[in-house]
């Protein structure tokens, strides 16, 4: 079972929840709408709403999402966006993306920089078995 | 009075925004009308050579004794620069030169400084004095540095604990204030009466910051809590919370003045005062109000609370004033654990405190501490279980980065320390020059009432969650630097005799 929920700062005037092209809610007048949804992924939701030009917050499962993060297409009228069993898995992939991205330029390259300020790269296999052979030694 | 002051910082301190410390005295320097110039050496040295010998010479400083490092290519370059800063610094002919001791790491640094200054100055030319946590370093001889150096007649002066009023003092040479050339410090009461911190010559844009400039705030100085092996205590007796309304005033000053809108927060905990954390936020949301553009971010060491004492309207509004990243102190996930380690908080107040936190999109950096004394096998499987659980967060950035850190050492002056007796706790292994040399020393120990948590099996723990946690792909910081630190302590003392093998003897 999964949730979206729309938020918006005031009420929308109306919010229409489409999952897979089919109308699955429609509201009026209300600042935050929640749907629960068991259709099979990949699910495409798409949800228009009224005002025009805002910025609503969107939750999936509970978790605000960051746009950019979850690929969330935002137009004046509508947000779309694509669900997927690896809906999460990608969307820290995206977040790694963008934190060696921002690294200064000279650290972008760099493992150790990799290791140090984003935490990736963490597995460093060959030097935990040498702890595992100094522990049974 | 003193008439021209130069205000230094040292490494090891991140690059990321201007040390705290240096903008406190620079607004105590203006408040006297002294001029005044600021350099941090540590950005000098940083921009004055490449990213790799930076990376050597900035990590040695984390170095069992750096200046056993001395011969090194890198060292040798360090002491180039150093040179060349001091001459840039003399240039100036300041009649005080203030040198900023962030921590243990900058302590070798402050040596050669001053050591270099001494070489360079004429007599008497100039007085030094030295402020910060670091001067109580213990690095020759079980000397505090800050008598060392001021035997050795290397400084005037130093300040032993909060430096606002003393500096000040010292500024106008009354020399007769607690904690100047002492260590009878008095903590100050008030934090809300000095004025805001003066970035006028340091300009957070000079630093190496991600995405924009960044200043650190202080909300409060010392803990609510006494966690059993946290020392902050010892340096802060009282815990002390400045006003949230005068909080959010400076946050906006700086908005206004410097355009920057990102801060970092010094304090042990920001919501070490719930009142004040509560009031701060809704200050800002009034600010917001008035100045829609006021859009900033702000993170620091929170404490996860139980339920209902921090409520979901605090979240929403602490994600709204800008709350986007926490340094929460979890430890272990154990419940166990944390009521010995006085933690005041239970598992469900985690689950509140993450679902909140994924509510309102604000992430977490987990801050843990593998093999407590009384951590059993069944409190390390709940840890691994909980990795499990929580992975979601993780992918979801909601737990943004996990430190398992280097396993739990028993640090002078900490509760742990103190109940060193309550716990049977013993060295484990032999006197071990390596540990007195490595200054790891609150390594060695073993508690007799737990005796299958050895120093090799806190390590095992450790390595064992970090596979875990790897392969659910958690976001680790420094994991190398932590396993390197593992496979020098294992080889030293894998051959040495251990506390039941001396027994046995």
């Amino acid at each position: 079972m999964n949730t979206i929920e729309i938020t918006n700062i005031t009420p929308f005037e109306f919010v229409k929840v489409f999952i897979n092209n089919n109308l699955v809610n429609e509201t009026y007048g209300l600042s935050s709408v929640l749907i629960t949804f068991d259709t099979g992924l990949p699910a495409n939701v798409e949800i228009e709403f009224k005002p025009h030009k805002v910025k609503p917050i969107v939750r999936y499962n509970n978790i605000m999402l960051d746009y950019w993060l979850a690929n969330v297409l935002l137009q004046d009228h509508k947000i779309q966006l694509t669900i997927t069993d690896t809906f999460f898995q990608d969307y820290k992939n995206k977040n790694i993306e963008g934190r060696i991205s921002s690294l200064p330029p000279e650290q972008k390259d760099v493992e150790h920089f990799h290791d140090k300020y984003i935490g990736i790269n963490n597995q460093h296999q060959d030097l935990v078995d040498q702890i595992k052979n100094l522990i049974t030694q | 009075m003193y008439k021209k002051v130069s205000l230094i910082a040292l490494p090891k301190q991140d690059l990321l925004r201007p040390p705290a410390a240096i903008p406190i005295l620079a607004a105590i320097c203006e408040q006297l009308e002294i001029d005044y110039t600021v350099d941090d050496f540590n950005l000098w040295l940083h921009r004055s050579v490449s990213a790799d010998d930076w990376h050597n010479i900035d990590s040695n400083w984390e170095a069992v004794n750096p200046l056993n490092n001395r011969d090194q290519l890198y060292y040798r370059l360090f002491q180039t620069k150093l040179k060349e800063f001091v001459t840039k610094i003399l240039s100036t002919t300041p009649d005080l030169i203030a040198i900023s001791v962030f921590s243990f790491y900058s302590a070798y640094c402050v040596v050669e400084l001053v050591t270099e200054i001494a070489k360079q100055a004429e007599h008497n030319s100039v007085d030094i004095v030295i402020g910060g946590y670091g001067i109580h370093s213990q690095v020759f001889d079980g000397q505090a540095l800050s008598q060392y150096l001021l035997d050795q007649n290397l400084i005037n002066y130093f300040i032993s604990g909060e430096g606002e009023i003393a500096f000040k003092k010292l500024l106008t040479k009354e020399y007769n204030y607690p904690g100047i050339n002492n260590s009878d410090s008095i903590q100050i009461t008030e934090l809300d009466q000095f004025p805001f911190p003066s970035y006028k010559k340091i300009n957070p844009r000079d630093y190496n910051c991600i995405a924009n400039p960044e200043i650190m705030v202080t909300s409060s100085r010392g803990c609510v809590r006494n966690c059993t092996f946290c020392d902050i205590a010892t340096i802060w007796p009282k815990f002390r919370y400045r006003s949230g309304q005068r909080t959010a005033d400076e946050l906006y000053y700086y908005y206004k003045t410097y355009g920057v809108v990102n801060f970092e927060f010094s304090d042990s905990l920001i919501n070490g005062s719930v009142k004040s954390f509560r009031e701060m936020n809704r200050a800002i949301l009034e600010y917001k109000k008035i100045d829609p553009d006021f859009k900033i971010s702000y993170h620091g060491q929170y404490i996860c609370r139980p339920v209902g004492i921090i409520t979901e309207q605090d979240y929403a509004e602490m994600k709204s004033a800008g709350c986007d990243y926490l340094y929460v102190g979890i430890e272990s996930f154990s419940t166990n654990v944390r009521h010995h380690m006085v933690k005041k908080f239970n598992n469900d107040d985690i689950d509140f405190h993450l679902r909140m936190c994924g509510r309102y999109g604000i992430k977490n950096n987990f801050l843990m501490l593998v093999g407590y004394p009384t951590e059993t096998l069944d409190d390390h499987e709940q840890n691994l279980e909980t990795v499990k659980k929580y992975q979601h967060y993780a992918q979801a950035d909601i737990i943004s980065m996990i430190v398992f850190g280097y396993t739990t050492s028993i640090q002078e002056g900490t509760p742990l320390f103190h109940m060193k007796d309550q716990l049977n706790i013993v060295p484990e292994f032999e006197d071990n020059p390596f540990f007195e040399a490595a200054s790891i020393m609150p390594t060695n120990w073993i508690s007799l009432d737990n005796p299958t948590l050895t120093l090799v099996e806190r390590i095992r723990r450790w390595a064992e969650l970090i596979e875990l946690a790897s392969e659910l792909g958690y976001l680790m910081p420094r994991t190398q630097h932590y396993i390197s630190r593992f496979i020098t302590i294992l080889e030293n003392t894998k051959n040495k005799k251990t506390h039941y093998q001396l027994k046995e003897l």
